[in-house]
């Protein structure tokens, strides 16, 4: 009796349990197939976070790998006004309350704001109230251990610069929101900025993120790293010099550039002054700009080698052509070409015309080549183009075309008037000259570095703008305007030979030019085998009207890159090239 | 004995069934309980399993539950953890530029009183000829030049190279140890340390 009515409790008993899981099982399906979608979508609608994910900003970095811009956190400082009361704060290991003034206090000292803007931010109904915008992590780390419940911090973001005004017209700068505003911040933004991604998670009611819940819905890209060819020390070193120049000068400003001669990678290009990107507002807006890209000026007597250069490279003069150089020279027309100082007529050699830098001299030999020709080569120099550096806002300089000339830019030209350069381009147009006659565009940016592969910069194709042999010529004069030159041979540099041309540059203003002077230094080191050279231009000099003025801060640098390259002292000696005949 | 004898004509006829005494209700039972008990506990074996099986996974289920749950709140705390020490390497990292920057070394050189060599002197190993003049550096060689004139606002932290003033109070004074091991001939050239230079290599 007792086993039948038992088999029938088990039977039932497994019925059931059957019957209980066909239920849950038949419920299961439905939860886990049928009303899967719109299930999931309920349950996670509260708890699903769907947010972008910001892209790392890339660095720039010099040819060493340093970087003069990268991207930190920072820390936006917030206040809940509603739920500002007293705190009680450790203080020695012991409690002690603070009232809400004091606390005021204590966060202003640590975040360099008055008390009194605290204060009046801490009133209120709103639940946010910002203090401080971008504070560095020390300063967050300081006031996050202070643990008071209604200070709260937003990350953001942010770029530092290491290295300050180190190449600061060059890096440029970003926004506060993080947009690229100026420099190759700005220009190589392609490379820098990545893409931001987007992705979703599920958080639980502690705000923790669900692991296995993460969806990746896009993937971000971190930016890529922009390689300059500049060399952070030099350019440091140059900078100090131009900083130098510029107190020394009362000028309105000094650049000095260092170009390889064989690459035409730029090494340096300072100015001073110079703007620090960490604070770019701290200096007015044409001093954030980088004028060795983007100012062209009338460079004066810095050009008169590109006049020579051509005549010798037609044929039509060589260094020991002679020509009898007065203080002035009248032209057919009536008007007068002056050299910079009177004296008695000169009998010069081309050597000796650049030498003394003798306007009246180089005019009749360099004239003897036509127009057309000249600008043929002005413009094979690279003068009224841009040099394909792509730095934003790069000046492209002043060349007209010579059918616009009228009968004293004709002349004016070939002595560095009625034409307009940038820096870089007076640069180049030497540069040109130390590498056997052909002229490089200058590489600024190395290229753009994403995940150890380096996309090189596109540069554009070398130009042959003269002979090697006419080249060679011109660096030999060059040599000669160091070793005997009047203001030449205070570019001297002990052990080395060294060739490069003063400028002495009026400047125009309005209709005519006014009483200050651009002046320059021009050099190219060491001449047996060009490797750098060196532009140097203070502009609007007060206290110096020549180019005594630049000399200094040429070799100044110029040794400094010699020693940086570790190049050794010249063992050749100059030829020997006459300046005057009798 | 003939053949048809042998084999009969016609088909035996059945032997007729004998009433038998119908087996005691119990026995029948009994057997038929037995039968039905081996196929119900067969059933119920097999639910038993099934059931003890949806509890092993339930548990399964929980324990790795439990598990993840354990893990998140972990990997968050890791999270918590990284986030921490990245701050604290910010920290250090801006410390570390600040004074590797070139205006906090400038600044430090020449609080020490260094100044620029301008003339670098070279020698060439292939010939032994010395390249240059070996002029002593002097304060006005170094151009015009003195202090840091390029602005950092970047410059948190500053050299104090003041400290370390005279490197005489500075140098550790070391003990000298002799050797606990002997020296033994292990077919290398010997690094010899003068008594107040570092190790000279051995190469050539």
């Amino acid at each position: 009796m007792y086993n039948e009515s038992n088999a029938r409790r088990q039977k039932w008993f497994s019925a059931l349990v059957v019957f209980a899981l066909l239920v849950f099982g038949v419920r299961l399906f439905y939860f886990q197939v049928v009303d899967a979608k719109e299930i999931n979508k309920e349950s996670q609608s509260a708890m699903l976070v769907n947010r972008s994910v910001k892209a790392v900003r890339g660095e720039i970095v010099d040819s060493a790998g340093n970087a003069l811009a990268s991207t930190v956190i920072t820390w936006d400082v917030n206040i809940d006004p509603v739920n500002v009361g007293p705190v009680v704060l450790e203080v020695d290991g012991q409690k002690v309350s603070f009232t809400k003034e004091q606390v005021a206090e204590k966060l202003a000292g640590i975040l360099r704001i008055t008390t009194d803007s605290i204060v009046a931010k801490m009133t209120g109904e709103g639940r946010y109230a910002n203090l401080k915008k971008s504070v560095s992590a020390a300063t967050y780390n300081t006031i996050r251990t202070l643990d008071i419940p209604w200070v709260y911090f937003d990350a953001r973001q942010s770029r530092q610069y290491s290295y300050g005004a180190v190449a600061g017209n060059l890096v440029g700068f970003v926004g506060s929101d993080g947009s690229a505003l100026a420099g190759l911040e700005r220009t190589m933004n392609s490379c820098l900025a990545g893409s931001d991604g987007r992705e979703s998670y599920v958080q639980g009611a502690d705000l923790i993120k669900i692991p296995s819940s993460i969806q990746t819905l896009v993937p971000v890209k971190d930016g890529g790293n922009v390689v300059l060819t500049i060399n952070a020390d030099l350019q440091y070193a140059a900078q100090q010099e131009m900083a130098a120049t510029v107190r020394r000068l009362k000028a309105n400003w000094a650049s000095a550039i260092v170009i390889e001669v064989k690459t035409g990678r730029i090494l340096a290009a300072a100015e001073a002054p110079s703007v620090d990107p960490n604070r770019p507002g701290a200096v007015t807006e044409q001093n954030r700009k980088s004028r060795i890209f983007q100012t062209a000026f009338e460079p004066g007597s810095i050009l008169k080698p590109i006049a020579a250069a051509t005549a010798i490279d037609v044929g039509k003069a060589t260094p020991t052509t002679q020509v009898v150089a007065p203080d002035r020279l009248k032209m057919p027309w009536g008007q007068y070409i002056n050299d910079s100082n009177n004296h008695p007529p000169q009998k010069l050699t081309l050597t000796g015309v650049l030498k003394n830098s003798s306007n009246t001299g180089l005019v009749q030999i360099a004239g003897k080549v036509e127009s057309a020709t000249r600008y043929d080569y002005m413009r094979k120099f690279g003068m009224g183009e841009k040099t394909g550096v792509n730095f934003e806002g790069e000046s492209s300089g002043i060349l007209t075309d010579y059918k616009t000339w009228d009968r004293m830019t004709d002349k004016a030209v070939m002595y560095g008037q009625g034409v307009s350069l940038t820096p870089i381009q007076t640069a180049m147009v030497y540069q040109a000259i130390a590498n056997k006659g052909v002229r490089l565009s200058p590489v600024l940016v190395e290229g753009c570095q994403e995940q150890n592969n380096l996309v090189k910069t596109a540069v554009p194709a070398p130009v042959r703008v003269v002979s090697e042999d006419t080249a060679r010529q011109t660096l030999d004069m060059l040599e000669k305007v160091v070793e005997l030159g009047p203001i030449g041979r205070t570019a001297r540099i002990y052990g080395y030979r060294v060739g490069g041309k003063t400028g002495t540059a009026q400047i125009a203003e309005g209709s005519g030019y006014g009483r200050l002077y651009a002046v320059s230094f021009v050099g190219i080191a060491p001449v047996e085998d060009p490797q750098f050279v060196v532009a140097v231009t203070a502009y609007k000099s007060r206290t110096v009207s020549n180019s005594l003025g630049a000399t200094p801060g040429f070799v100044a640098v110029m040794k400094q890159v010699l020693r940086t390259y570790k190049v050794p002292p010249s063992t050749t000696k100059s030829i020997k090239l006459p300046t005057e005949w009798k | 004995m003939s053949i048809s004898r042998a084999i009969p004509l016609v088909r035996p006829i059945a032997p007729r069934r004998h009433l038998r005494p119908v087996e005691s209700l119990p026995k029948v039972r009994a057997a038929r309980e037995s039968r039905f008990s081996i196929a119900t506990q067969s059933k119920i074996g097999v639910a038993k399993r099934l059931v003890y099986g949806l509890i092993a996974v339930g548990v399964l289920n929980l324990v790795v539950s439990t598990f993840c749950n354990t893990a998140i709140y972990s990997i968050s705390s890791l999270k918590a953890e990284t986030k921490e020490l990245a701050t604290k390497t910010q920290i250090l990292q801006q410390q570390v530029d600040s004074l590797r920057s070139p205006q906090n070394l400038a600044n430090s050189a020449k609080s020490l009183g260094m100044v620029v060599n301008a003339n670098s002197v070279f020698l060439n190993i292939s010939t032994g000829k010395v390249l240059g003049a070996a002029i002593p550096a002097s304060a006005t060689d170094s151009g015009s030049v003195s202090a840091n004139l390029i602005a950092n606002a970047a410059l948190i932290s500053k050299s104090n190279p003041t400290k370390s003033t005279s490197p005489d109070l500075n140098i550790p004074v070391t003990e000298r140890v002799s050797p606990s091991v002997k020296k033994s001939n292990s077919g290398f050239a010997e690094v010899v340390l003068p008594s107040s230079g570092i190790p000279a290599s051995p190469t050539h």
